[in-house]
């Protein structure tokens, strides 16, 4: 993966998979602390214990279709590589929480990418689930839930090029501001 | 709203069609695979230009099809006719799909032949 923003993607399309009803992004960006903090919670189906063990094994996957799964161990990696540290939470029927801390003092610490424009493409992808994303510098926080966003919209579909491209302006906007 | 009128105008004209079987239907493989290569740009694309080109088409997210060489991936089912899976579709291969394959019937470089049954089926 080439930047936070597709891993953000990749993460929670699993979640979309296990049939989370709403998804909870969070995204902390310190520069006091130098870390990049990428928490993923979802309600859906959730891991039992051994194959939590197993999730962040690449030679394992809970698709039938292959045998290899990569998204969280190239996740994982990625952390890794930059010294920061990595935390799996789930349990069956409750759901799944999945914890990036990247060192951003470090070298091989991924380029942020864009986080509106990956959030945008999940909520108008999938306009059924509950979305919420959260972002948080050391001066503030900037919150947005795909329920007030439907609020504003009234029922203009999310998949539509122009709306996509409001929504992705205006959530950058407000990450902008903060400091 | 300026925008929430323009784009509804447009919109309610699409949503009236109820026949999927008389729309085009095409897939785009969004696994870890799909993503690394691109895939949401495919997507993006596809669902833009058709939309631009006037083209009544459906298109939605699937998982790995097991072609995690050749992503981003698409499968696309013409009405009344068997699905046919494209790799490596970037910006232009998808231009070219809709042009060609889309638009006019005509095949295009790229095909996945469709014996794509998984080792596990076999």
């Amino acid at each position: 993966m080439k930047n936070m923003a597709m891993h953000m993607l990749d993460i929670a399309e699993n979640a979309v998979r296990a049939g989370a009803t709403h998804i909870r992004i969070r995204l902390e960006s310190s520069q006091k602390h130098q870390t990049y903090v990428m928490l993923i919670q979802d309600d859906g189906a959730g891991m039992d214990k051994e194959t939590l063990e197993k999730a962040t094994d690449p030679y394992f996957s809970s698709r039938k279709t292959r045998k290899i799964g990569l998204g969280l161990p190239l996740l994982k990696q990625n952390v890794t590589l930059t010294g920061g540290e990595f935390r799996l939470e789930s349990e069956p029927g409750k759901g799944t929480k999945v914890e990036a801390v990247f060192r951003q003092d470090h070298l091989d610490c991924l380029p942020e990418g864009d986080i509106a424009d990956a959030f945008v493409f999940l909520l108008s992808s999938h306009p059924e689930r509950q979305w919420t994303l959260a972002y948080q510098k050391d001066g503030g926080c900037y919150e947005v839930s795909s329920q007030e966003i439907k609020e504003v919209l009234g029922g203009t579909p999310l998949h539509i090029s122009e709306v996509r491209k409001f929504l992705t302006e205006m959530i950058n906007e407000n990450i902008k501001t903060l400091t | 709203m300026r925008l929430k009128e323009e784009v509804q105008g447009r919109i309610s004209l699409r949503e009236k069609s109820d026949r999927p079987e008389q729309l085009v239907q095409v897939k785009v493989a969004m696994a870890t695979c799909g993503i690394a290569s691109g895939a949401k740009q495919t997507m993006e694309f596809l669902i833009d230009e058709l939309e631009k080109r006037n083209i009544e088409a459906v298109v939605t997210q699937t998982g790995c099809m097991g072609y995690c060489y050749a992503e981003p991936t698409i499968e696309v089912t013409l009405p009344g006719q068997e699905p046919v899976v494209f790799g490596e579709v970037d910006v232009r291969k998808a231009d070219e799909i809709i042009e060609k394959y889309i638009k006019t019937g005509e095949f295009v470089d790229g095909i996945i032949p469709q014996n794509y049954e998984t080792i596990d089926n076999q």
